[in-house]
């Protein structure tokens, strides 16, 4: 069956009803399979079971030694095991080393794509790690609902011959006229057929919507979560409290950490207001989580907590808080709930390509190319100098060089970036456990045992000077859009705000 | 009750005398159309069985290229008798045809051109279907049923046909029905009552077997057509041969299928697989269709009064019933049991898909019901209801084909 066929010619009406990536569904990966430098971008399919797309760009500078690039979906609770062998990719044709292939995703849940790139330096296997879930609901386009309406009526009117037919000049001998009894029979008995016809037909309607509406609760929901402010014993906290009854009744698996935090909180302003906050929240029970209170404007927020199950599947939870006036720490020495790698800024943006100045006098700079058109894959590189026009050394932030968050105006699209892509370290990590065999019989990971997993491509552990962050990306839609980025320099996590208007 | 043809009616209306009238009761086309329909059928199990093993198919795949381009063949083969029979004005052809929108031809030729362009209106929506609600691992959707209306609408069509041949025939003296027409009736009953044995496989699993939901099911599909082909052919055991078909049909590609190495192209694979899994071994209609072919032959084929079919009916289902039963129900303990892991009986050949620790793979029934438990026996007082509905409908529709004569 093929997938561009459906797509462009029956689809008409796509209603994206909600992403686990918060608008943000596409998976960008930069990094090592083995020995060979690639960048790999998921399409997830809109429903599941579904096609999900597979690009692989080879990035090295030799890539003339690949003799073939082969892409496996490997569903988490089934393992490799489960999986089936992988689908050699296809050369694009064209002089940029460019792989596709397509896979399918049979079920909902955490899958990941493993990218195997063989060639002359041997052989590299790269776990990407996608969501698939139902997001979309498509309609009948309107060529297609006209054929299906103009051979259904001529299947109902050839079915109301045939049994006229049937009733009336199939019983009659050969070469005789139809006894016209027989023929007033044969015309009853077709009028009774056709309200008959006509309940099959509502039958068959209500068959559908039956269907669509299982098929509806499939879709993806985002988990019911709340956040507040709060004051407990030990001082004035930011509450985010998971109150789906889904995560209540245990009906998932639990979290696990990514890059030793829990949650990575992002608390953005919202309307006018010109602040954001990375904060990493403490656990204080199965459903709750506290986290600092940075002195904040007030004013109405986006909360957004990026976490990871133990299946590897990565998750956005959404709420909205309201902070009022007066609130957070007097003095900023002591912040009640506060992690060493919390860190939040004040201020507003500045134009794309345009140089920002960060808290500790540095500069930092939009480069590359700073024309951003929606649905084209791009890498957003940022330069950081400091103040005396000198490139800047950077030190990782958590694990990374960078951290970056892209959020469209309306809060519709919201990514947590790192030079990685999207992809977090903990997913590829929990599939890793999960190949190890490295599970209880209820298929839990024994997470203590991560550090001697050996996950591909943690950060360039660069022994020269990095003052350049690059994150790869696609903005899915236009509109404007706002970029943090954050990056750690002498101890210090500064923050750069641009905006993008993207075509 | 049938018309009688009086030879001065053969004269009048110009029809061929009687020994070329015999012949003609088997068109010259038919061969092709039978082995189309039996090879429309092959496709639909080839179909079922590669999703069972490989799983991943597109548009194009072998055995959907069976099962369209037979469809096609049928759509093509009986359209041109249509046109033949229109413009042609052969005297035995037009008379031999019934009329539907200015064209002429045999009411079953219509019958299985109505059914190719359902099955050709199924392609496109079913195609949408999986682009909207995702690829559907199973046989009853809504565009799955409106292909299986069409392909049961092509072997109905040929039943048709041969069933008006012999019916002509027939009306000369019971005598003059040639008995490869009779075997070529039983023959497409066979496949129309193996079409409706597809439609049940998701109620027919062998771990269901022992609750009543599938002897309702099976009371409600079986019937009708065991109890029409017994009326309508002239074999004393004609319901017996049709069950037969049915199951050597399905037994044969039981024993084939398995000889083709393959593999899961998609996941998740609950459990691996090196060759093409076959569906599950026959259920036993053989023995119902033996006690419907008894009954039959003391009661008479011919259709008397509708009274009396309404009296006959749930004779008919209650027999159905307790002879299924009867054999049924102990033959699915042998299917769970290690007897009937080999290659003749196939119970150990299960798709990857079916969940690790599930009853299926553990050989385990999925319900606790048993003989002893008043659930499942009323649950089959339903089971009994459906029997003798189908059973009269089966009445109904074997007595129309006793008359049919074009």
């Amino acid at each position: 069956m093929s997938r561009g066929f459906a797509r462009v010619a029956l689809v008409a009406a796509v209603a994206i009803v909600a992403s686990a990536h918060v608008g943000s569904p596409n998976v960008f990966f930069d990094g090592m399979a083995g020995d060979y430098p690639v960048r790999v971008v998921v399409r997830p399919p809109e429903v599941i079971p579904g096609l999900a797309e597979i690009t692989v760009r080879l990035t090295g500078s030799d890539t003339s030694g690949v003799r073939r690039v082969i892409v496996r979906p490997v569903y988490w609770r089934t393992g490799t095991t489960g999986s089936p062998r992988g689908d050699e990719a296809v050369r694009v044709p064209g002089p940029e080393p460019i792989y596709q292939g397509r896979l399918w995703f049979m079920s909902s849940g955490s899958y990941s794509v493993y990218v195997t790139i063989e060639g002359a330096r041997g052989s590299g296997t790269v776990t990407v790690p996608v969501a698939a879930v139902a997001t979309a609901q498509t309609s009948l386009s309107g060529g297609l609902r006209i054929t299906l309406i103009v051979m259904g009526l001529a299947l109902f009117a050839g079915l109301l011959a045939i049994i006229h037919a049937a009733f009336g000049e199939s019983l009659t001998a050969p070469g005789s006229a139809v006894d016209p009894r027989r023929r007033r029979r044969a015309r009853v008995i077709t009028t009774f057929a056709v309200p008959v016809l006509l309940l099959a037909l509502l039958g068959g309607a209500r068959w559908w919507n039956v269907e669509a509406e299982a098929y509806r609760r499939t879709l993806y929901r985002p988990l019911d979560v709340r956040a507040s402010i709060v004051s407990p014993p030990g001082g004035r906290a930011i509450e985010l409290a998971i109150i789906d009854s889904a995560w209540l009744q245990r009906r998932m698996t639990g979290l696990i950490p990514d890059h030793g935090k829990l949650m990575h909180l992002f608390v953005i302003g919202d309307q006018g207001v010109l602040a954001f906050a990375h904060l990493h929240p403490t656990m204080r029970d199965s459903s709750t989580f506290y986290a600092a209170l940075p002195s904040l404007p007030a004013g109405k927020y986006r909360v957004y907590g990026d976490v990871v199950h133990e299946s590897g599947y990565e998750r956005t939870l959404v709420t909205s808080l309201h902070i009022p006036a007066g609130v957070g720490p007097p003095s900023r020495s002591v912040i009640p709930w506060l992690d060493a790698d919390d860190s939040w800024h004040i201020g507003g943006p500045a134009p794309v390509g345009d140089e920002t100045t960060l808290a500790d006098g540095s500069r930092m700079r939009w480069v590359g190319d700073t024309i951003v058109v929606a649905g084209r894959e791009t890498t957003l590189r940022f330069a950081v100098q400091d103040s005396d026009g000198r490139p800047a050394s950077l030190e990782p932030y958590m694990g990374m060089a960078g951290h970056a968050v892209v959020t469209r105006d309306d809060g519709s699209v919201f990514i947590h970036l790192h030079p990685m892509g999207t992809v977090t370290v903990a997913a590829q990590q929990a599939f890793a456990m999960r190949d190890r065999g490295d599970t209880t019989s209820a298929g839990r990971l024994r997470l203590d045992d991560a550090s001697g997993v050996a996950v591909a491509d943690h950060a360039r552990h660069a022994s020269h000077v990095v003052s350049e962050v690059s994150f790869p990306y696609e903005f899915p839609k236009a509109g404007t859009y706002r970029v943090w980025v954050q990056v750690k320099r002498e101890g210090r996590i500064l923050t750069g705000v641009f905006e993008a208007v993207v075509r | 009750m049938a018309t009688i043809t009086r030879p001065d009616n053969v004269v009048r209306t110009g029809i061929a005398p009687v020994s070329t009238q015999v012949a003609a009761s088997l068109p010259w086309y038919f061969v092709g159309l039978i082995a189309a329909a039996t090879a429309v059928y092959i496709g639909v199990i080839w179909d079922i069985s590669w999703h069972m093993t490989i799983g991943r198919d597109t548009f194009w795949s072998p055995p959907h290229l069976m099962t369209y381009l037979s469809a096609i063949l049928v759509g093509i083969s009986c359209g041109y008798v249509a046109f033949k029979a229109t413009f042609a004005l052969t005297a035995v052809e037009r008379a031999q045809s019934v009329g539907v929108g200015g064209f002429r031809a045999p009411l079953g030729a219509w019958v299985c051109v109505w059914g190719t362009l359902a099955m050709l209106t199924s392609a496109p929506f079913d195609n949408w279907w999986h682009g909207a609600y995702g690829l559907d691992v199973k046989i009853i959707s809504p565009p799955h049923t409106l292909l299986s209306f069409g392909m049961y609408a092509i072997v109905i069509g040929a039943l048709f046909m041969i069933a008006a041949g012999q019916n002509r025939a027939r009306a000369l003296g019971d005598d003059r029905v040639p008995r490869k027409v009779e075997w070529l009736y039983v023959y497409v009953a066979g496949l129309a009552l193996s079409m409706v044995a597809i439609y049940t496989t998701e109620y027919s699993f062998r771990g269901v077997q022992h609750g009543s939901q599938f002897y309702r099911v099976s009371a409600l599909a079986y019937p009708v057509v065991l109890v029409a082909a017994a009326r309508s052919s002239s074999m004393r055991w004609a319901a017996t041969w049709v069950a037969l078909v049915y199951m050597a049909s399905r037994i044969v590609m039981g024993w084939i299928l398995p000889l083709f190495p393959a593999e899961p192209k998609l996941g998740p694979i609950y459990g691996p697989v090196d060759h093409m899994i076959p569906m599950q071994f026959p259920v036993l209609l053989v023995a119902p269709a033996l006690v419907i072919d008894l009954l039959m032959q003391r009661v008479g084929k011919d259709a008397t009064s509708s009274r009396r079919d309404w009296a006959l009916a749930p004779l008919f289902g209650i027999a159905f019933l307790i002879a299924f039963l009867a054999v049924q129900w102990p033959f699915a303990d042998f299917l769970h049991s290690p007897a009937s892991r080999n290659w003749v009986f196939f119970s150990h050949e299960i798709s990857y898909m079916v969940p690790a620790g599930s009853n299926a793979r553990r050989y385990l029934y999925y319900s606790p019901h048993t003989l002893t438990s008043g659930i499942f026996w009323l649950g089959m007082i339903g089971a009994i209801g459906y029997a003798a509905l189908s059973a009269r409908a089966g009445l109904a529709w074997g007595r129309w084909m006793r008359q049919v004569q074009r």
